[in-house]
């Protein structure tokens, strides 16, 4: 069931992606679909009854579920988080150097520029 | 010691963030101590667990026969880069960084560190594209790039779910093959956005013209040489082709639309970079032509590839500095770059002739019409075009252009260009090894029995 | 016309997810955990026999801390660790070579309720931040997100006070503790042969002093991303300073 939901959200994703003219909407677009990922990665550890992987007073003996996709989500995480800042930065440049954001408005000032 | 091949890079690019001014001294030591460490110390078939925990637990880094003339090859063209390009301080500490990160998908055997490191070449290639305030055409290449790299990962996730484990060897050996072709098609996609297949490539024309000595070099020649490596060790040695008839058709495709573009464009930039699309597409289309296992057309297209990386070195090199003006007081780069436009096009007595020659007789050994008769028409296209550059720039009438090229960039693309000349009177020295690559890269008992022998 | 392209490229995805790559996977809840490694890493039994872990009663195992997935990121697959942590410098040294083309400020309105209140919440938030990156071996939480909450902290002072600057110490403190994730992954390979090996001892499961290096890997990863997100955020404001 929740495979469903985040293969939905890759679907929605994308179509934002190709589908939308603003440079920010696009980036939102791709942080979707990063979300969606890392929910799809974490739920293929899930087994039914157990708890989070801590050796604690609640769990003093192991009935836990599977830790490694959650360390994989770790990382990826991460990595979104300087794929969006790298992102960020490139659309402050965009807007210093043509005024707009908007895919129409760049291409037609570039035309101007050269 | 194969560990200190990525971890020597890393902490010297730690260390340049705050000395600036020295990172461009430390990068071309550091590119000469892995060619000495390679050359000199470390020899195939070699195995580390990092951490000391076992092989299928742990992350394996390897160096067998097959990745060991590829890490010599990029090694070296980094450090030719480090003496022909020009780049600002900070650009030094970033290239370090790439070495290290090339270094590391070149060793390892794990498919979640091969996304790792696949993210740290990313994030260097978008920045190194942004040069030359061409920040639109670098954010187009960051929405692709993420998007294959997310892919990516679903694949390498897969192969954690239907093999138990993440360690390449041991999830190729473990998993149902027909299981293990749905995780190859995700991983598929996402190398086909790297290595420029046109409908997926869109974002390599605008990158690759942004006209700066680095950027162009460093994604066409190391990068590319880096990809096509990891998708020989996935797809031929681990997981088995995965749809090579589809490859085959988006990848004839692709070199018809690159060349046909290249004809038409006006700037010298946009032409090399449809030029790199349709070499990087002929190889990839060798790869999937013929029936699996053909070592033959490996090798001769290993030779192809690196025809294509060496001349498109030059070529980016020489429109870096010159942008486009004559060659009237640039004798040596102009030598340079008719020397290699001449192998490119594949005159005889350049690698070029052997690369197309070799190529096209084991394709029709293999009972593949198709290929061949793109492969000859591309090069009557490349031969018009190419010569057509050539005449234009050797006489050109511009005013005095103040653009030179500095002294080192004219050594180096002076040696890689006699480089050329010389394999091509004898061919022998490149077919060797690349035999040898071919026979070892389809043996996937030799790859698991190295990896289950272990540690150093 | 783009949505049309829009519509044909998300609706070939999904049927691709959902009609060839759905019914491969395992049925949710219902993994079997004996065929994966993860079941190794659970009992801590990767390089000894089979015995079965207990709350501040097991001593001396092959990896001591009570966070599984710390020790999965930090000992058993360090080397990822090593890789993210490049990312972030990677992403951090981007925007700095991209900030620093135009000089820019941004200037905040000052807010009199954050003003005064941001003497009491800073040290707070520092102090949690300290807290999760410390227990990281022990509770949810580790080098990452401690990392995170301190720059948000630092985030935070940016927005009270308008004069507020980095300076020069954030990039020094993120390169000697870059350098000092290598230097204890060489150190490994000097004392015990291979890279990034553990060479403390393990104490007893559940302790504050135990699980050998994670604690202090952890603290380094925790300055580093700190220092990292505090430059990474001042440079968008304020461009470079050189």
């Amino acid at each position: 069931m929740i495979y469903y939901i985040s293969f939905i959200l890759i679907g929605i994703g994308l179509y934002g992606i190709v589908s939308q003219k603003n440079l920010l909407k696009q980036l939102v677009a791709l942080t979707i679909i990063d979300t969606a990922v890392n929910i799809f990665i974490v739920s293929l550890g899930y087994l039914q009854g157990a708890e989070a992987p801590i050796y604690s007073v609640i769990t003093p003996v192991a009935n836990f579920v599977d830790p490694l996709p959650q360390a994989l989500v770790l990382t990826a995480i991460v990595i979104g988080v300087g794929t969006l800042a790298m992102a960020s930065m490139l659309l402050i440049h965009i807007h210093e150097k043509y005024g707009s954001v908007d895919v129409d408005e760049i291409c037609s000032a570039k035309e101007v520029i050269e | 010691m194969i560990a200190l091949l990525v971890a020597v890079p890393l902490a010297f690019a730690f260390v340049t963030v705050a000395l600036p001014k020295l990172s461009k001294y430390i990068f071309p030591l550091v590119a000469l101590f892995n060619l000495a460490l390679l050359i000199g110390f470390v020899h195939p078939s070699q195995v580390i667990e990092v951490g000391k925990w076992p092989a299928a637990y742990g992350i394996v880094l390897l160096l067998d026969n097959v990745n060991y003339p590829f890490l010599i090859m990029v090694n070296l063209i980094l450090l030719a880069v480090s003496i022909s390009a020009t780049f600002e301080e900070k650009i030094g500490t970033l290239l370090i960084v790439l070495t290290a990160s090339i270094n590391g998908l070149l060793l390892t055997g794990d498919f979640f560190n091969a996304y790792v490191f696949l993210e740290i070449i990313s994030a260097v290639a978008y920045i190194l594209s942004a040069q030359n305030k061409n920040s639109y055409a670098a954010f187009k290449y960051l929405i692709f790039g993420a998007v294959a790299g997310t892919l990516y990962l679903i694949g390498a996730v897969s192969m954690y779910v239907y093999s138990g484990t993440l360690n390449m060897a041991f999830s190729g050996y473990i998993s149902a093959p027909e299981y293990a072709q749905i995780a190859g098609i995700f991983m598929l996609i996402a190398m086909l956005v790297e290595l420029k297949v046109l409908p997926l490539g869109l974002w390599a024309p605008d990158v690759y013209s942004n006209g700066s000595t680095l950027t162009p070099v460093v994604l066409g020649s190391a990068i590319t040489l880096a990809m096509f490596y990891f998708y020989s060790r996935v797809f031929f040695n681990v997981l088995g082709s995965v749809k090579p008839y589809l490859v085959y058709i988006i990848a004839i495709i692709s070199i018809v639309l690159a060349q046909l573009a290249a004809m038409k464009q006006k700037t010298l930039g946009r032409a090399l970079a449809y030029v790199a699309i349709a070499g990087a597409s002929t190889v990839l289309a060798a790869f999937s032509a013929g029936a699996p296992g053909d070592e033959k057309i490996i090798s001769a297209s290993l030779v192809y590839l690196l025809n294509d990386v060496i001349a498109l070195f030059v070529l980016f090199t020489v429109f870096g500095y010159l942008k486009g003006k004559g060659f009237k007081d640039n004798f040596v780069a102009g030598v340079a770059f008719s020397l290699t436009s001449i192998s490119l096009i594949g005159f005889p007595l350049t690698t070029g002739f052997w690369a197309k020659l070799n190529l096209i007789s084991a394709l029709f050994e293999a009972g593949d019409k198709l290929l061949p008769i793109f492969i000859l028409s591309s090069t009557i296209l490349e031969a018009g075009y190419l010569i057509k550059w050539n005449v234009d720039l050797w006489y050109s009438e511009d005013e005095n252009s103040e653009e030179y090229v500095p002294f080192g960039a004219q050594i180096v693309i002076l040696l890689f260009a006699l480089a050329l000349v010389v394999f091509g009177f004898m061919p022998n020295l490149i077919t060797d090894q690349t035999d040898k690559i071919a026979s070892y890269v389809f043996d996937f008992s030799t790859y698991f029995d190295t990896i289950l022998k272990g540690g150093m | 016309m783009r949505r049309i392209w829009a519509i044909l490229v998300s609706a070939v995805f999904l049927y691709f997810l959902i009609g060839t790559y759905y019914p491969t996977l395992p049925e949710f809840g219902n993994i079997d955990m004996f065929r994966r490694v993860s079941f190794n890493y659970i009992s801590k039994s990767t390089t000894k026999e089979y015995q079965p872990v207990e709350f501040k009663k097991s001593n001396g195992l092959e990896e001591g801390s009570a966070n599984v997935v710390t020790s999965i990121v930090v000992n058993y697959r360090s080397f990822d660790t090593l890789g993210e942590v490049t990312v972030l410098f990677t992403a951090a040294l981007g925007v700095g070579i991209l900030a620093g083309f135009r000089k820019r400020r941004i200037e905040f309105e000052e807010h009199r309720v954050l003003s005064i209140a941001i003497g009491i919440v800073f040290p707070i938030v520092l102090l949690f931040g300290a807290y999760v990156f410390i227990h990281g071996h022990l509770t949810p939480g580790g080098g990452f997100p401690g990392g995170t909450v301190i720059s948000l902290g630092v985030l935070l002072l940016m927005l009270a006070k308008n004069e507020f600057g980095v300076t020069d110490v954030a990039k020094h403190t993120e390169q000697v503790a870059g350098s000092g994730y290598v230097l204890v992954g060489l150190i490994g390979m000097a004392m015990a042969g291979t890279f990034l090996t553990n060479i403390l001892p393990t104490g007893t499961v559940g302790e504050l002093f135990s699980a050998g290096v994670v604690p202090i890997v952890y603290t380094l990863i925790a300055f580093k991303v700190g220092a990292e997100l505090s430059n990474l955020i001042s440079e968008m404001r304020e461009g470079d300073k050189a």
